[in-house]
């Protein structure tokens, strides 16, 4: 087994070119043992490009939704007989719903979140190990044995230089959003995240030799960077700020009840931002929904729940996703500020057959809203993952500031 | 003929223009629509001319809403503006007894409207609380025979309040018993003194007394005890109290339009309902007066 040697750098110019960029950007080249033993010992690097395909999927970001707080609201409570005073807030970011804004009410946000990018399928993103294969020397159905005949001979082809990754995707996003009620029943929104993404990425390679090895008694693969071929250690990191994509969203409040709302909600995603740079989606992607409100109480309290399922339509019917969230909030006061919590179950499953799930992921959420003012509030949320598919945050912390009139 | 055509056409030009001279712009704002605003909206108009220009606003509830009409009436400018605003439900009252509006004002559906300074003193109005009169005198209807009678208030009643049921009790013939509680813990022990003590229980609005966390209870133990407790609005005879009295809605819209359009003098800012509406639970009836059932049943205005 070959130790490291040496550590280099290279940065890459786009985010998604950074782990590929690791080793010259061409696989892990060692030193050519020349000689009669001469070849290229050259170590494919397909398995970097896999890790490279799945960093992009941090560009799904989670959008918020500017569930507008503000306003107070008078219910009439029958055993009172009375009007009693509340404010139409929301602890919720990332479920919407159902009630709408009202005709000419305008509902404005800021919401700063970050998270890091740190498990991919329950495994943490700083201990993955990648297998990267010997270049075929030989050629197509033909192996290299050396150092007699065979099988008592060493297969050097089938070498492995295995890869100790420690990979960190971290992402910062501001998330600035608008909403208006353009009927009493149909509000209008729109969500621009500005994003800055950071990747980086260091491995260490070692050789894994094929058991053959005992036929042969010279070390053919080894890291000697002060030769020829590349290093050990090699470390790559680049950090991106731009635009993300562009949301546009319309919501249609098609029964409203002093109990129960019942929505439905279209999406559209413009690829605003950069998908080299984890920044948006490279296509258009269309997404409906249904959304349900309900006033309940539960053992005497009061709850409002809320429930969204979602179809999203990414490029063609075998690449789309369904989605629901579940959500209840509860509201109380302090000192006369109104203050509402909600736990969140956030839910999407990727489509990628006809046939088929795949990519089911679940997320839980809890968040609280602060009514600073009438009409103005500040949230905050925190996110983690419920189960382990995919690439995933282990944390996401959101805080915000809304007002509306 | 002709002299007498002439008078004819004359009296009709005086009678437009009368009439003309006194039809009023009338702005309704609601807080929300509830039966209870919608059967006084309807006493209303059946008094209301159809010369009076009546235009309704609802709240819905919200207070953007509430800021919307407001706006709305202000940019009818001063050609438009309504003469008469009537407003229904504390939140209503307040949006336009706050505003810089300059319009005549009265309130309805509001049970203490200037306790704790939530009307202006010279706002007049029509309260949704029936005198103690008229209550007491609806209990001795409902109830023939009873003699004492208890009502259990905290300090959200102004003693005033409690000072005038005393009165017209006395005046009744009937020994009204007011029980103080500091808060609801006091409740449950009050309400088994009262049964000790008492014929029959009257709710008044308290917000200390009866609640969402103390109707189950009232309910209850008024079933258990066989004990009658009377509330004060028909959704408390939904929840399981045997009897309420409350306004008769459609009868104070007609007051109120009497007021608003026909210029009718209101002896007090404050008018209170006269008449009153009897709701009845007949399961409740039947357990607690079964004797009665039947002849509440055919008395009252909502059975359920």
């Amino acid at each position: 087994m070959a130790s490291a040697m040496l550590s280099t750098s290279v940065y890459g110019a786009k985010l998604n070119d950074v782990i590929t960029s690791l080793y010259h950007g061409d696989g892990v080249q060692l030193v050519d043992p020349g000689g009669a033993l001469s070849h290229t010992a050259h170590f494919e690097d397909s398995a970097l490009h896999g890790l490279s395909e799945l960093a992009v999927s941090a560009a799904h970001i989670s959008y918020p939704y500017p569930n507008a707080s503000g306003g107070t609201v008078y219910n009439y409570d029958p055993v009172l007989d009375d009007f009693v005073e509340s404010n139409n807030q929301h602890g919720l970011l990332y479920t919407v719903q159902a009630k709408t804004l009202g005709r000419g009410s305008m509902a404005f946000g800021v919401l700063y979140s970050q998270a890091e990018y740190d498990e991919v399928d329950g495994k943490g993103l700083d201990s993955i190990t990648l297998e990267l294969e010997h270049l075929d020397v030989a050629g197509p159905g033909r192996d290299v044995c050396v150092g007699g005949p065979a099988p008592t001979c060493y297969l050097f082809e089938n070498d492995l230089v295995i890869l100790d990754v420690d990979l960190a995707i971290k992402t910062k996003q501001l998330f600035l959003y608008g909403a208006i009620g353009l009927t009493d029943s149909f509000d209008l929104e729109v969500i621009l995240p500005l994003i800055e993404n950071s990747i980086s990425i260091a491995s260490n390679a070692s050789v894994e030799e094929d058991g053959t090895k005992a036929f042969f008694s010279p070390t053919l693969h080894h890291f000697d960077s002060a030769i020829n071929g590349d290093a050990a250690m090699s470390r790559a990191s680049a950090t991106e700020t731009g635009i993300g994509d562009l949301k546009i969203n319309g919501k249609w409040n098609f029964f409203s009840s002093e109990s129960l709302n019942l929505a439905s909600f279209f999406e559209i995603t413009l690829p605003t931002g950069e998908y080299d740079n984890f920044m948006g989606q490279d296509e258009y992607t269309f997404k409906g929904s249904f959304l349900g409100s309900s006033l309940i109480e539960l053992a005497g309290v009061p709850l409002e729940t809320h429930l969204n399922i979602g179809y999203k339509l990414i490029d063609s019917v075998d690449n789309s996703e369904l989605s629901y969230a579940l959500a209840v909030e509860y509201a109380f006061m302090i000192d006369g500020k109104s203050i509402v919590t909600s736990v969140e179950l956030l839910g999407a499953q990727s489509i990628e057959t006809e046939n088929g799930f795949d990519d089911n992921q679940m997320d839980a959420a809890i968040g609280a809203s602060w009514a600073v003012q009438e009409g103005q509030s500040l949230n905050i949320n925190y996110r983690i993952p419920v189960n382990d598919d995919g690439l995933r945050a282990s944390h996401i912390f959101s805080a915000g500031y809304a007002f509306s009139f | 003929m002709p002299s007498r055509f002439k008078y004819l056409a004359l009296s009709l030009v005086i009678t437009g223009a009368c009439t003309c001279v006194q039809a009023l712009d009338i702005a309704v704002v609601k807080t929300r629509s509830l039966p209870t605003i919608d059967r006084l909206m309807s006493g209303f108009h059946s008094v209301c001319k159809i010369e009076h220009n009546v235009s309704i606003y609802d709240m819905k509830g919200s207070s953007k809403q509430g800021k919307k009409i407001l706006a709305k009436i202000q940019r009818a400018g001063v050609t438009g503006a309504p003469q008469t605003i009537l407003a229904l439900g504390l939140p209503a009252v307040k949006l336009i007894d706050h505003s810089s509006i300059n319009t005549r004002l009265f309130f309805a559906m509001i049970n203490d409207p200037y306790g704790k300074g939530s009307v202006s003193r010279n706002t007049p109005g029509f309260t949704q609380n029936l005198s103690a009169e008229v209550l007491l005198e609806q209990v001795k209807l409902t109830l023939p025979g009873v003699k004492r009678i208890a009502i259990i208030h905290s300090s959200e009643v102004a003693t005033a309040k409690i000072d005038k049921f005393v009165s017209a009790a006395s005046l009744l013939s009937l020994d009204l018993t007011a029980y103080f509680i500091r808060s609801m813990k006091d409740l449950p022990d009050s309400v088994l003194e009262v049964i000790r003590e008492n014929d029959v229980l009257l709710l008044i609005p308290d917000r200390n007394v009866t609640n969402r966390d103390s109707i189950e209870f009232l309910v209850t133990t008024a079933i258990t005890k066989t004990f009658p407790i009377i509330g004060y609005n028909e959704h408390l005879v939904k929840a399981g109290l045997m009897a309420s009295i409350s306004p008769d809605y459609l009868a104070l819209g007609r007051i109120a339009a009497e007021v608003i359009c026909n210029d009718r003098a209101l002896d007090d800012d404050q008018y209170q309902p006269q008449k009153a509406a009897l709701s009845v639970n007949v399961q409740a009836l039947k357990i607690i007066k079964p004797e009665l059932s039947q002849q509440l049943q055919e008395a009252a205005n909502h059975v359920y």
